[in-house]
C-alpha cells in the first residue's frame, strides 16, 4: 500500500509596511515570534535607540554598546514566543538591556579596564563631518560630547539611568516611573538630584 | 527664600523643557532669577539630547545588522551566553572545603574513639591491623595501675616511639604524655568539667609527676621576684578562672594565654609541695627572650617572669 504524504503549505500572510507599523507591540511580537522578519523590522527599528541607549547607560563604551544592543535584539528574536504580555515590552526590553550588559561586563570586563571616554569611532566621526562645520569646530564638538558622555558615567547609577531614560530616551516620567517600578515622585527627585549632579560635573569640565 | 528653592526644585523636575505649564511659565517669567535657573537647566537638557550617541557602527546602524543576522540565521548568541550553563566554579570550591571539614569532623572522633576502646581494656584481638593491637596492648598496660615507667619500657621494647600510628612522635613526648595522661583517662573521668568540683591532685599523682617533671621550689623563687621587681608581674593575668591543671600539656596550653609574643621552646617544672606549674617559654639561640608563667593547679596565674 502506497502512503502519500500530504505536504500542507503554510500560508505565511504578507503584511505592508504601513500594516505592520500601525500594530501594537504585542502584535508584532507574536509575528516575530512566527519568525516573520518585517514584523521583527519594525520591533527594531522602534526600539533601536531605547535599547542602545540602555544598554549603553551601563556600559559607557560605545563599540561594546552595539554588540550587547545587537544580543539584546537577537534575544527578544529567539524569545518572543515566550512574551506573556504581563508587562509592556518596553519594561522587558529594558530588563533584558540590563541583563546583556550585566552578563557582558561579568565575562568581557573582569579584566578589562574600560576608559571613560573611549571611542573607537572618533577617527571616523572626525572624517564625516558635517558640511558648514570647520574641523577645529567639530573637534570642539567631539571633545563637548565626551565631556558630557563622561559626566554622565560619573552620576550614581540610579540617577544615570534615569537621566538617559528622560534625557536621551525622552521618555516621560510616567513610562520612567513603570519601567524601573518606582512611583512618580522618586523619578522626580532622581531626575532633580541628576540634572543638579550633572550640572556641577560639566561646570568642572566645560 | 523658601518660595525660590521650591521653584528652582520645579524647574530642575520639569518633565519636557519644551513644554511647561502656563502657570509655572507664568511664575518663571516674573522673576529673573528663575528665568536664568530655567535657561541653565533648558540649555543642560539640550546639551544632553545633542550629545546622544549613535546606534551606529561601521556605518551599518542596530537595526540593520540585526536584522542581517536574522536573515543570515545567525541568531545564536555571539557575545553573551547567558542562557548556556556557567559551572559555578566558586560555588564548587565552598562545596569541597564544606565535604573537607565534614569528612574531617567525621573520621577524627571515630579514630579517638577507637583509642578510647583500647584504652578500655577491649581485646586487642578484635582489630586487624598489627599497629592497632599494638596500641591497644600499651594503652592497656597504661591504664593498669603499674609504674609509668614499666610502660615506658615496655613501650622501648616493643618500639611504639617510631610506629606512624601514634600522633606523639618522639620518645620523649609519650614520655610525658603517658605519665600524665594517666590521670586524665580514667574512666571515671567526666565528659565535660564545666560546673563540675576540680579534680585534685592526690599526692601520689604528684609524686609521678615529679618523677616525669623537674621540679622547683615556688615559694624560693616567690621569694627572688617579688612585686616591684623588674620584669615581675603578679597582677592583670588572663588566666583568671578556674580550671583544673592536671598535666604538662594542659598546664603548658594555659600558660600560653599569657604570652604576648611566640616562643619556639617550652620547658614545664612542678612543685609537688605547693601544687604550682613552672611553664617556661624561650627561644633558642636568643639570650634573655624568655618568660616564665606560674600558674597554681586550678590553672590560675600567680606570677609572671620576664627574662627580657
Amino acid at each position: 500500500m502506497l502512503f502519500k504524504k500530504e505536504q500542507k503549505s503554510v500560508q505565511v500572510k504578507r503584511y505592508t509596511h504601513k500594516e505592520l507599523l500601525d500594530m501594537t507591540d504585542n502584535e508584532l511580537l507574536l509575528l516575530s515570534a512566527e519568525k516573520n522578519e518585517d514584523a521583527f523590522t519594525v520591533l527594531t527599528e522602534k526600539y533601536e535607540k531605547f535599547v542602545y541607549f540602555a544598554v549603553w547607560a551601563e556600559l559607557k563604551n560605545e563599540e561594546d554598546t552595539f554588540d550587547v544592543s545587537q544580543e539584546v535584539f537577537i534575544r527578544l528574536y529567539n524569545a518572543a514566543g515566550s512574551f506573556r504580555c504581563e508587562s509592556t515590552l518596553k519594561t522587558w526590553l529594558y530588563r533584558m538591556c540590563k541583563n546583556c550588559a550585566y552578563d557582558f561586563m561579568r565575562k568581557y570586563y573582569k579584566h578589562k579596564t574600560v576608559s571613560l571616554t573611549q571611542n573607537a569611532d572618533d577617527e571616523e566621526k572626525i572624517e564625516d563631518i558635517p558640511a558648514g562645520i570647520t574641523p577645529e569646530e567639530e573637534v570642539l564638538r567631539s571633545e563637548k560630547i565626551k565631556m558630557v558622555h563622561r559626566a554622565i558615567n560619573e552620576l550614581p547609577e540610579e540617577q544615570r539611568e534615569i537621566i538617559v531614560l528622560r534625557e536621551l530616551e525622552g521618555m516621560s516620567y510616567t513610562e520612567i516611573s513603570a519601567i524601573l517600578g518606582i512611583n512618580e515622585g522618586t523619578v522626580k527627585s532622581r531626575i532633580s538630584r541628576g540634572r543638579e549632579s550633572l550640572k556641577k560635573i560639566l561646570e568642572k569640565y566645560l | 527664600m523658601e518660595r525660590t528653592d521650591f521653584i528652582k526644585e520645579k524647574i530642575i523636575q520639569i518633565e519636557d523643557y519644551d513644554k511647561i505649564d502656563e502657570e509655572l511659565k507664568n511664575e518663571i517669567n516674573s522673576n529673573p532669577e528663575y528665568l536664568h535657573i530655567f535657561d541653565e537647566y533648558k540649555s543642560l537638557s539640550e546639551l544632553l539630547r545633542n550629545s546622544l550617541p549613535t546606534p551606529v557602527k561601521n556605518k551599518i546602524s542596530l537595526s540593520d545588522s540585526v536584522i542581517q543576522r536574522v536573515r543570515d540565521g545567525d541568531t545564536a548568541p555571539k557575545y553573551i551566553n547567558s542562557t548556556g550553563f556557567r559551572f559555578p566554579f566558586a560555588t564548587a570550591a565552598c562545596l569541597l572545603i564544606v565535604c573537607a571539614v565534614l569528612l574531617t569532623a567525621r573520621f577524627m572522633p571515630e579514630k579517638h574513639s577507637r583509642n578510647y576502646d583500647a584504652q578500655n581494656n577491649m581485646a586487642a584481638e578484635s582489630y586487624s591491623d598489627e599497629e592497632v593491637q599494638l596500641e591497644a596492648k600499651l594503652v592497656k598496660s597504661k591504664t593498669d595501675s603499674s609504674l609509668v615507667l614499666d610502660t615506658a619500657e615496655e613501650e622501648a621494647e616493643n618500639g611504639v616511639a617510631n610506629t606512624p600510628h601514634f600522633p606523639v612522635q618522639t620518645s620523649d613526648d609519650i614520655y610525658y604524655s603517658y605519665a600524665c595522661n594517666d590521670y586524665k583517662l580514667a574512666s571515671e573521668e567526666p565528659e565535660s568539667g564545666e560546673g563540675l568540683p576540680l579534680p585534685q591532685i592526690t599526692t601520689d599523682k604528684a609524686e609521678k609527676l615529679e618523677k616525669v617533671l623537674e621540679s622547683f621550689e615556688f615559694a624560693e623563687e616567690a621569694e627572688i621576684y617579688k612585686a616591684g621587681a623588674p620584669g615581675v608581674k603578679n597582677y592583670g593575668f588572663k588566666n583568671i578562672s578556674q580550671i583544673a591543671v592536671t598535666n604538662k600539656d594542659e598546664a603548658e596550653a594555659l600558660a600560653k594565654n599569657e604570652c604576648t609574643i611566640p616562643y619556639d621552646t617550652v620547658k614545664t617544672f612542678f612543685d609537688a609541695d605547693n601544687e604550682i606549674w613552672k611553664v617556661l617559654f624561650m627561644t633558642e639561640g636568643t639570650l634573655g627572650n624568655c618568660q616564665t608563667v606560674y600558674l597554681d593547679k586550678s590553672g590560675i596565674t600567680q606570677l609572671i617572669v620576664y627574662g627580657e
